[in-house]
């Protein structure tokens, strides 16, 4: 376990690299010269323009420009927004608390509600409760996150006024008010890894329940619970947690638009500013702690293979 | 093998669906509780009541809030809650205008020479008094900082005499007071206490003006208590001012009608929306210095041709423009500025009224009868693309065959990289950057480098002189006929700021020339 836990975490590093100089390059092809809008967009003067290029070492290749980039990040500097003048990491260290809770709380509400889904689908393919959840599922899929959230702030926040239609109100704040804030985010963002890993988890639960040792299991008399969660289940979710690791994932990813749409300080806001303003050094930090945390996510993935299969522990 | 007694996993499966919808209640019961009941932010406490504001705090659309006015980088987007903690030595009116505040007067003396006048008996919120040295420092402190934030001809003044208890007079080192003026009423003069500007303003901001800072969440909320001490503090109806962090969008009407709000500024396509509710007021600021125009590249052909342009400019129907796209709020554009402005030429009303019979003449005297292809650079806004789609369809029916160009940025894009020959620009210009910008080498603003030294010398003329100055107004009224008949630039909208407020807040009013709309305080009341 702990030489997996050892070369999982090796092989960051050659993917961190891979990863930044992809979007260090990236931002370098996007058009437009952030020089321009921090001198002062039309208003300015050349004279002004050329000023800020030099200061923020806009001149400098490319590659000069990253490797100094990479220097510093190695020990954990980030650079400063050029923007702001605000410490990237800094930024990045108040922010991500708030995106992980929205993640960690949408990833909840797709498994309180996918989990059970798939299962009362699993369990009785075909039938009523069977064709409900796929029925879901499929509207899951296929309604978009923005358009979910504008349905959902104009029944719960506009017509019934339960939640407030955004803001955000830190965890260490007050509890209940953070629970308000981030319901309707967290739905919106909830509600697609329900329907995915609903699906899943439905097809896994079919093809488990029609396995021999299933069988075995049932002619051994092995009650129903015993029969569902310590043997179909178990192997079942073997694949849905492979899809989950990837859906947390998504879900930092998708955090970019909701946070936008409910007014939620995280990295996702933070990171479609720094868009907008071509702010390298924010798009660039974002853009490694998103590559850390899928890597952590496909981690914590691999590590529950061997809970869930023993034969990955052998092997 | 699907499970063969189904009816006993039927009770587990309803305890799943339960626990969840019992969840789900419980989260939905940690709201406001009862249902249609409203969140306490936006309701009136105590005398005065609050006024709650929506506002981007989050920096995506500007940048983090802060309360030192030295610690800004873009112009102007502190300066709703700044100039509540700070004020400004003139007060800025809706009209345009300026009145005393902080000082009882400006008088330009000579065009490097201000004289001020300060309002005795002014203290800080802090108990100090704001004499004529602390405002001499609180000046000095902005320019010194070198900040992005104000505007680069604050480091034309070279000094600043303190000429008695409450008189200064601030000498400049170009002849530019009358560009210097509006000044007094900007960011530049936002004035620290001398006390506290070695503390940490960021967190304990000491200003003159009419609120005091109270609480500030990041990325969440500001919240303003009315000022006791504030020197004309009877004329602030309201007990508390409060900012509500929102994205700009829908989101604000959104706020607005989940009651987080009680005004919010709203996007203009939702405009018919919120006023068929009869639960809000829409109202408009009319901003000066905000509106969609098209400059020009009139270096190469055919653009560099007067007729060119003026059939370009005779061919889009304004009023239509502003009926389809502006919902009817804007002002279609006829000079440089509108027409409430003291500066517009009464001749130039409708003078490129929709014509398209004389553009194609004026087009075939050009030697282009039968037009000619272009391009317009816009950038990604339902505005722009709406408004761009239509000057497409009325510029093809005389011939120009239109190709729109959407650009993610920009300035960089028409103004440095000449990508097209024109673009729509939703511009923000004041005072005389109106004419300088776009016409004075020296700016990127200036495309292809357009330079006409009669233009210039009005220019000159003008930064030495007061905004109100009977020879500022002849000036601009010069300027502008010039700029108009020989289309220097094509002329749409005018584009206010749209707001929208719940009945229970009156007075409500907006400052639009700044980059950010800011309140008129002095107008705000609730329930009143």
């Amino acid at each position: 376990m702990v030489r997996l836990v050892l070369l999982r975490l090796l092989s960051v590093v050659p993917v961190l690299l891979v990863a930044s100089s992809a979007v260090f390059l990236l931002l370098a092809l996007v058009p437009g010269d952030p020089a321009v809008t921090l001198a002062g967009g039309a208003d300015a003067t050349p004279q002004a323009v050329a000023h800020v290029r030099s200061q923020l070492h806009l001149n400098d290749p490319l590659i000069v420009q990253y490797g100094r980039w990479l220097g510093h990040a190695a020990i954990g500097n980030l650079g400063n927004s050029l923007e702001t003048g605000q410490s990237v990491a800094r930024q990045i260290s108040e922010r991500f608390p708030v995106t992980l809770g929205l993640v960690i709380a949408a990833a909840l509400v797709g498994l309180l509600v996918g989990v059970p889904l798939g299962i009362a689908s699993g369990v009785r393919p075909g039938r009523t409760v069977d064709a409900g959840a796929r029925f879901f599922s499929t509207l899951g899929l296929a309604v978009p996150g923005f358009w979910l959230a504008i349905i959902l702030v104009s029944v719960f926040a506009v017509h019934w006024r339960i939640f407030p239609s955004s803001g955000y109100t830190g965890i260490s704040t007050s509890f209940v008010g953070w629970l308000k804030c981030i319901t309707l985010p967290a739905v919106t963002l909830g509600l697609l890894v329900a329907a995915t890993l609903a699906r899943q988890l439905r097809a896994a639960v079919v093809d488990a329940l029609d396995t021999p040792y299933v069988r075995t299991a049932w002619a051994k008399g092995g009650t129903r619970r015993s029969v569902l969660f310590r043997h179909a289940l178990k192997n079942a979710a073997m694949p849905v947690v492979t899809v989950f690791g990837i859906q947390l994932g998504f879900l930092l990813g998708s955090a970019v638009i909701v946070e936008q749409i409910f007014s939620i300080p995280g990295l996702g806001s933070y990171m479609l500013g720094g868009i907008t303003a071509h702010d390298l050094p924010v798009v660039q930090g974002v853009a490694i702690v998103f590559v850390v945390f899928q890597m952590f996510t496909s981690l914590l993935v691999d590590i529950s293979y061997t809970w869930l299969n023993p034969k990955v522990r052998v092997a | 093998m699907p499970l063969q007694s189904h009816a006993q996993w039927r009770p587990r499966v309803a305890t799943c669906f339960v626990a969840t919808a019992v969840l789900v209640g419980v989260l939905a019961g940690c709201g406001s509780g009862k249902p249609g009941s409203a969140p306490s932010s936006a309701s009136p406490s105590g005398p005065g009541g609050t006024v709650s504001i929506t506002e981007d705090l989050g920096g995506t659309s500007s940048e983090p809030v802060t309360f030192d006015p030295t610690k800004s980088h873009v112009p102007m987007v502190q300066n709703p809650w700044d100039m509540a903690i700070y004020s400004t030595l003139l007060r800025p009116t809706p009209s345009g205008g300026y009145l005393p505040e902080l000082a009882t007067s400006a008088t330009i003396v000579d065009p490097r020479t201000i004289a001020v006048q300060l309002r005795p008996g002014v203290v800080f919120s802090d108990g100090t008094p704001v004499t004529a040295l602390a405002v001499k420092q609180g000046i000095l402190r902005n320019r010194d900082s070198k900040a992005s934030a104000f505007q680069a001809i604050l480091q034309d003044v070279s000094g600043i005499d303190v000429t008695g208890d409450s008189a200064i007079t601030i000498h400049l080192s170009a002849p530019v007071a009358g560009a210097f003026y509006p000044l007094l009423a900007g960011e530049e003069s936002f004035i620290v206490s001398p006390a506290a500007s070695s503390g940490d303003l960021n967190n304990h901001p000491v200003g003159a003006g009419p609120f005091v800072l109270q609480q500030y969440v990041p990325d969440q909320k500001i919240v303003l208590a009315r000022n006791p001490r504030y020197w004309d503090a009877k004329d602030i109806r309201i007990s508390e001012l409060e900012y509500v962090n929102t994205a700009p969008g829908p989101q604000q009407v959104n706020a607005l009608e989940s009651n987080l709000a009680n005004v919010s500024q709203i996007p203009i396509s939702d405009v018919p929306a919120v006023r068929s509710n009869s639960a809000y007021t829409v109202g408009t600021a009319a901003a000066q210095t905000q509106s969609l125009w098209m400059p020009v590249c009139k270096s190469t052909a055919p653009l560099n041709l007067v007729p060119v342009r003026q059939a370009l400019s005779y061919a889009i129907d304004r009023p239509a423009i502003n009926a389809a796209v502006l919902k009817g709020v804007g002002e279609p554009q006829w000079a440089l500025w509108p027409q409430g402005s003291i500066y517009f030429p009464a001749q130039l009303r409708n003078y490129y009224a929709y014509n398209p019979q004389k553009a194609q003449q004026l087009l075939a005297q050009a030697g282009y009868p039968n037009g000619f292809p272009l391009s317009i650079l816009i950038s990604p806004s339902p505005v722009i693309e709406q408004a761009a789609t239509i000057i497409q369809q009325e510029w093809k029916a005389i011939g120009v065959k239109a190709t729109l160009v959407t650009s993610s940025n920009f300035v960089n894009d028409l103004y440095i990289r000449k990508v097209a020959p024109l673009g729509i620009n939703p511009e923000v210009r004041g005072g005389v950057a109106v004419l300088t910008g776009p016409y004075q080498p020296g700016s990127e603003g200036d495309l292809c480098n357009f330079d006409n030294h009669s233009l210039d010398a009005i220019a000159s003329q003008l930064s030495s002189l007061a905004p109100q100055n009977p020879k500022a107004i002849d000036l601009w009224r010069q300027a502008q006929t010039y700029v108009v008949q020989n289309a220097l630039s094509i002329w749409l909208e005018f584009s206010p700021y749209v707001f929208a407020s719940s009945k229970k807040v009156s007075g409500v009013q907006f400052l639009a020339q700044y980059a950010l709309p800011v309140p008129y305080y002095w107008s705000l009341s609730v329930g009143g």
